[in-house]
């Protein structure tokens, strides 16, 4: 089936912002890894303690190796693009970090399940109570969120529903949203950016720390109680004024497709 | 008024640490002069902390069994025995002992004015087994009597318990230990997002966007404008987890349209084939259709005491059949 002009130029626009995110995250995994991974340590997932224990158990220049493999996986913007940037040592190092497994703590599988940690002492919290998430106030966690991202994401906030949300923030003829959702019973939050065409269409998908850092496709919070509510919501701002401020560069000089045939 | 000092002070030692009550305790009585009459005051404790404790001890190792409906131990109280017999609920059946005392059920605090214990969180009504205000947590949509806002233990007192007044801690099913282990390994290796709602994924509000599908992939194909899902069940809900699919996949379509986006049944990932929940049990994975991933939970306990059942009833019906061959032979008796 051919593709209408519509889908062409969307798609080249796709492929124009998944390219420009990747250039702009290989350059941010670069200094997220000379800064010992500040903005990976504010988010509370087990795949973030999982990068975490398999980067600190790295040397240096091994661990920028293995990000800088990392960072490719998640911004392919179709095929050809790929295959311009992943090298045979990037898939090796992909390959690794995927079947990593310690044979005690953190196996590949279970990455999301609880690690309890008591001191140096670590081990995997294991059987039918283990993964519940603990039951905080979710409408206070919301409400808590849009506090604390309203002045860094932008004032304009749409509601959609029982616990998500997002805010609009232009950029230019863009605009760029910061989504948040504690609806999950699996994890107490997330969040992501995308980038909207002024049509309301969706041309940069599912931004997010862990994300743009290839680590994991959500980046998301598991609290342990109600008392790391302020911390975390407090984190999570400060991770999307880090991407948020640099929008305006990432997407400078792009515009969106002129007309549209329907 | 005796008491063994040695053994309350040993007592208050060995317990003392694990006390968890502390705030309920400035309220117990320890006036000893009628308060104008209306509501009486007798001296019960003393000034003797060490009393205090002992009773504190005593509770402690009987708490559990309030819940359970096991009549309670007897509590040793300023030399005085008292005794109390509940229901599951905690209505009081029959009492001996005249101690005053509001350390009750559970060794929760009564409040006689009110007629309620105080939880803490929230004030419990045992006569009609709800509390007085509502639960401040939501409940989850998969577990109905936690959405219920007054329930007391999910009106499972036997095999509940209620340590603060909140709503019951959450116990997950393996189901759920599986789903996140798929969760976990689809989110590494695909990026992609999971139990998601449908408004989330849309970008807007939609009708049935409350809706979660359990893993989503606008990535993988997104140079062909195509997005998948899956949805995960049990091996015995497969035919539910189809209909669950085509449902989503009708409201993404819908609203898609102008986008540039098609959802379809996923197909590009592959989930492992075994979870590992513990030592025992496991589980094992199956696609049965594009978009519908099963899991069995297998667990090697059962599984043994099974083939031990079996090997049993065989060997019992080799014997029988033996005997009842030998008193058929000829010649016997």
């Amino acid at each position: 089936m051919r593709p209408t002009t519509t889908e062409s130029q969307l798609s080249a626009l796709r492929s124009e912002i998944a390219e420009r995110c990747y250039r702009w995250a290989a350059k941010d995994v670069v200094r997220e890894t000379a800064e010992d991974f500040p903005l990976v340590r504010k988010v509370k997932s087990q795949a973030a303690y999982r990068f975490l224990e398999i980067a600190e158990k790295l040397p240096k220049s091994e661990r920028l190796r293995l990000v800088t493999a990392l960072v490719k996986r998640f911004h392919m913007g179709g095929p050809a693009f790929a295959s311009t940037v992943t090298t045979p040592e990037d898939q090796h190092l992909v390959t690794s970090y995927l079947e990593y497994d310690d044979g005690e703590i953190t196996p590949g599988l279970k990455a999301r399940l609880p690690i309890i940690r008591d001191g140096g002492n670590k081990q995997l919290a294991t059987g039918p109570t283990a993964n519940r998430v603990a039951k905080i106030d979710r409408s206070a966690l919301h409400r808590s969120l849009v506090e604390k991202l309203r002045p860094v994401c932008g004032s304009k906030l749409v509601d959609l529903g029982p616990g998500s949300s997002f805010f609009e923030s232009p950029v230019g003829p863009w605009t760029v949203t910061t989504q948040f959702s504690t609806a999950s019973r699996f994890r107490h939050f997330d969040y992501w950016h995308r980038i909207v065409m002024p049509e309301g269409i969706i041309v940069g998908e599912g931004i997010s720390i862990l994300r743009w850092l290839g680590i994991s496709g959500m980046s998301s919070w598991t609290l342990k109680d109600e008392t790391e509510i302020e911390g975390a919501v407090a984190d999570v701002a400060g991770i999307c004024a880090h991407f948020l401020q640099e929008t305006p560069l990432l997407l400078s000089g792009l515009e969106p497709p002129s007309s549209r045939g329907r | 008024m005796e008491f063994d000092l040695l053994a309350v002070m040993l007592c208050a030692l060995l317990v003392a640490p694990a006390y968890s009550y502390e705030k309920a305790l400035p309220t117990i009585q320890t006036h000893d002069q009628t308060n104008g009459g209306v509501y009486p005051k007798t001296r019960v404790w003393g000034s003797n902390e060490k009393i205090l404790l002992h009773f504190r001890a005593v509770r402690q190792l009987s708490e559990k069994q309030h819940w359970s409906w096991v009549i309670c131990s007897e509590k040793i109280v300023v030399g005085s025995a008292v005794t109390y017999d509940y229901d599951a609920f905690g209505n009081l059946i029959h009492s001996t002992g005249t101690t005053p005392n509001n350390y009750l059920f559970a060794g929760e605090q009564f409040d006689p004015d009110l007629g309620f214990y105080y939880n803490r969180a929230r004030y419990l009504n045992t006569s009609t087994g709800r509390f007085w205000t509502m639960d401040t947590f939501e409940g989850y949509d998969d577990d109905p009597p936690s959405l219920h806002k007054y329930l007391c233990v999910e009106a499972d007192p036997v095999d509940n318990v209620d340590h603060c007044g909140k709503c019951l801690p959450a116990v997950a099913g393996y189901g759920d230990i599986v789903q996140e282990a798929i969760f976990a390994d689809f989110e590494l290796k695909t990026g992609g997002f999971t139990n998601t709602a449908i408004n989330d994924i849309l970008h807007k509000s939609v009708p049935s966007g409350g809706l979660l599908p359990d893993l989503i992939d606008p990535y993988t194909l997104s140079s062909f404008g195509l997005g998948q899902i899956w949805e995960i069940k049990s091996v015995y809900s497969e035919a539910a987890a189809i209909a669950k699919e085509a449902m989503y996949l009708s409201v993404l379509n819908f609203y898609s349209k102008g986008t540039g986006m098609k959802w379809i049944p996923g197909w590009t990932y592959v989930p492992p084939p075994i979870v590992s929940i513990n030592a025992s049990p496991w589980a094992t994975i199956d696609q049965p259709a594009p978009g519908v991933i099963t899991y069995c939970i297998v667990n090697t306990t059962e599984i043994l005491s099974f083939i031990s059942a079996a090997v049993s009833a065989g060997l019992y019906v080799a014997v029988s059949g033996a005997t009842l061959t030998s008193s058929l032979a000829p010649g016997a008796a």
